[in-house]
């Protein structure tokens, strides 16, 4: 896909957003070309920081109107072939968009890549974000507001109504409403006029995990659609802070609180717990924040990683798979194994279909969760 | 009119020093050259690239300087990347000061290749070069095979150029490849970095400084052309991946200023990041027509007894490319051909020469013409 920001006056044009044209001052639109065709590879034998899987080709990619991208690839292409990302209909499908500049287009082409969500104007849409703490978007602790923002304009683009999505999130270790403000979901909500649903004043309904009693919000099951947006982190227990772990705030702040303890006292195995809980859950579709993301000691002391991709899948056991795999990371998160035993999902990368970019191509060294004396509690 | 007042360069090579201890080498050598003392010194432009990867942490390192040079003076840093020396020479020539010192100086070869590597791709747009793996070897690779394809040039031609500044800097005292014989079976069958560019396509990361100071005092070499120009970050976003816009107008404008043409040329100083830069630069700066610039090196023009010697210091192949002091040490190299002091590599009855700097893939380009007085 090339993106091009084109004047619509003067035709000038720009390989990133431009809100106006800086000569004729006229409105500037995106053009989005899709055919394209391979005018020029490279074969590269060097690995570096960014790009530590070798060989990888470049392509010089070019659409009928002469413009071009650069596009690193796995697979050898030949001068003249066409160049295309298909969209897969597979239920264990993950996406991986790099973003071009602009956020909007990176969901959009993560969700068309998996086949499109079935929306339209009745459907009941419930999008659980992580806002688990009092902290601005760029240290990417909680989910992007320009990622939440993108997926309610994709939703309202296929036809469903502001007043049926909802926002929902509890704050676990902080106050509800400064969580709410400093993460720029209290903006974002003003200016799509979405509500915001305190998940810790929902009902509940009790439901028998491991012999343990766990109450689940009753907001995830009378809804039609419910999309997941974690942050892609580490994460000091998990390994990795994705789907799974994002979804579990579904779950009543005591019975949190109360399987973080016991945890602690080594009473229950959390990644047993996590993968359970996905049994008493409805469907859901995950959309993977990686505008910023997170690596080193996350959920809560990482750094920020600038990840800058989007993935999607509509199965979660897939979708962290998949991020277990971008970060490089030697150890696997045990839930997934687990949830793949359960029927959940697929946690075998062979296995999962892999659409949009190439993970060989995408994936890059993330620091690990390992803790430090350091470390704020 | 400005003219070359000292000179001075460190050895390009990977010995382990400060930038700082680099810098003050340099420094002091142009002193000795000129024979002004640091009293004399009006203002100082300096370039360095901020290297995260050499363990300093000196950011502001013309605040540095000031500590060094134990005075008080306007000292402002000009980065372009690779072509920040020449940069900071173009900004020092349109200062009013009597006499200003220009100086590049980093420390490059201090980490695993590819951390240094990926420090030399943070000269290249983020989103689109960055994150698509578009190394700069990768980068110079796309456009040596549009020129190959269009043109008919070929790898021969590639290695005659790298075999030419190994050569070259076999002669240069300076160079990291001084004294060292390096063969054209050799450069043949280098690895390949990223298709069609071999190991020794690529010029070598290294450590040093390089300074000159200018002024307005009559010389024996007086900088008759200036010419600067910036084209879009990315060479796919260009018309033409295969011409350098910034060149064209920068050497444009440098010899409008001195008023020669490219045959008038002498001796010259090219950026060779890669050789097939050195290739499309006799192009884009007039010594050879689009798409010949391939005859250039087969027929011997440019080699050191050829009618126009190019990169006779080795060139950035072969002398080294410590980033920021490039483009200075290219002002000195011509300066001494100028001077007839190159000895075993003197170009015979050399009195034009011309120095072509450039940072990024075409992305911020100096050129600067020099002539003996």
């Amino acid at each position: 896909m090339i993106i091009r920001w084109v004047c619509k006056k003067c035709s000038k044009e720009w390989i990133y957003p431009v809100e106006r044209c800086i000569y004729c001052k006229d409105n500037v639109e995106k053009k989005i070309s899709r055919k394209l065709k391979v005018v020029g590879f490279t074969k590269v034998n060097i690995p570096s920081v960014m790009h530590p899987i070798i060989p990888y080709n470049i392509l010089i990619l070019e659409d009928e109107n002469g413009n071009r991208i650069p596009k690193k690839t796995i697979k050898d292409y030949e001068m003249g072939d066409f160049y295309e990302e298909e969209s897969s209909k597979k239920e264990n499908a993950v996406s991986i968009v790099k973003i071009k500049y602009d956020v909007d287009i990176a969901v959009e082409e993560a969700l068309h890549l998996i086949n499109d969500l079935d929306v339209n104007e009745s459907s009941k849409i419930l999008i659980k974000p992580n806002m688990m703490a009092t902290s601005y978007p760029y240290l990417a602790i909680t989910t992007n507001p320009k990622t939440v923002s993108a997926v309610i304009k994709y939703l309202i683009k296929k036809g469903a109504k502001k007043e049926n999505i909802s926002i929902a999130e509890q704050c676990i270790y902080a106050p509800f409403e400064a969580a709410l403000k400093k993460t720029g979901f209290e903006q974002l909500c003003k200016s799509h006029s979405i509500k915001f649903i305190d998940l810790s004043k929902s009902k509940f309904v009790e439901k028998d995990i491991g012999g343990m009693n766990i109450k689940i919000t009753k907001e995830v099951f009378d809804k039609d659609l419910i999309i997941n947006i974690p942050v892609l982190k580490t994460h000091l227990l998990f390994g990795i802070s994705g789907a799974f772990e994002n979804i579990a705030r579904a779950v009543s702040k005591e019975n949190l609180l109360q399987i973080e303890n016991l945890a602690k006292e080594r009473k229950i195995d959390l990644d047993d717990v996590i993968a359970k809980l996905h049994k008493f859950l409805p469907k859901y579709i995950t959309i993977g924040d990686g505008t910023i993301g997170m690596e080193g000691n996350g959920p809560l002391n990482g750094n920020p990683a600038f990840l800058n991709y989007i993935l999607a899948s509509k199965d979660p056991v897939a979708h962290d798979a998949v991020f277990n795999e971008l970060g490089l990371f030697m150890r696997k998160s045990r839930y997934l194994e687990i949830a793949n035993k359960l029927g959940l999902g697929e946690n075998n990368i062979e296995k999962i279909d892999i659409a949009g970019n190439e993970l060989n191509a995408t994936a890059r060294e993330l620091s690990p969760a390992i803790g430090s004396k350091l470390m704020k509690i | 009119m400005h003219y070359i007042q000292g000179i001075g360069m460190t050895k390009f090579s990977i010995e382990d020093k400060n930038t700082m201890d680099f810098a003050q080498e340099a420094i002091k050598l142009a002193l000795d050259d000129s024979g002004l003392s640091i009293n004399d010194l009006d203002a100082v432009v300096v370039s360095n690239t901020d290297s995260r990867i050499n363990g300093e942490r000196q950011r502001h390192f013309n605040s540095f300087l000031s500590s060094f040079f134990r005075k008080n003076m306007p000292i402002i840093r000009v980065p372009a990347v690779c072509g920040g020396g020449g940069a900071a020479l173009w900004s020092a020539l349109r200062t009013d000061y009597d006499n200003v010192l220009v100086l590049g100086a980093d420390k490059i070869a201090t980490n695993t290749s590819q951390n240094v590597t990926d420090q030399i791709l943070e000269a290249a747009d983020k989103t689109y070069e960055q994150d698509e793996g578009m190394i700069f070897p990768a980068q110079n690779a796309l456009v040596a095979q549009q020129h190959f394809l269009k043109y008919n040039s070929n790898e021969d031609d590639l290695a005659l150029i790298a075999l030419k500044n190994h050569e070259h800097a076999f002669l240069n005292p300076k160079a990291m490849f001084y004294k060292k014989n390096i063969t054209l079976e050799k450069i043949k069958s280098s690895p390949i970095v990223a298709s069609p560019l071999r190991l020794f396509d690529c010029s070598i990361s290294v450590n040093g400084a390089a300074a000159c100071i200018i002024g307005k005092k009559k010389s024996n070499v007086k900088i008759c052309g200036s010419g600067l120009s910036v084209d879009y970050m990315t060479t796919f976003e260009r018309k033409d991946m295969i011409t350098w816009n910034a060149t064209k107008k920068a050497a444009e404008d440098a010899y409008k200023q001195a008023n020669v043409k490219p045959k008038d040329i002498d001796v010259a100083e090219l950026h060779d990041a890669f050789t097939i830069v050195e290739l499309i630069s006799y192009e884009d700066l007039g010594f050879a027509e689009k798409g010949k610039g391939q005859e250039l090196i087969r027929n011997g023009t440019v080699k050191l007894d050829g009618k126009m010697p190019i990169n006779t210091s080795g060139g950035l192949k072969a002398k080294g490319h410590p980033i920021s002091p490039t483009g200075i040490s290219q002002i000195v190299e011509i300066t001494e051909q100028l001077r007839g002091e190159c000895k075993e590599r003197q170009v015979s009855n050399a009195k034009i020469g011309l120095a072509q700097n450039i940072g990024g893939a075409g992305g911020t380009v100096s050129v600067h013409i020099l002539e003996k007085c």
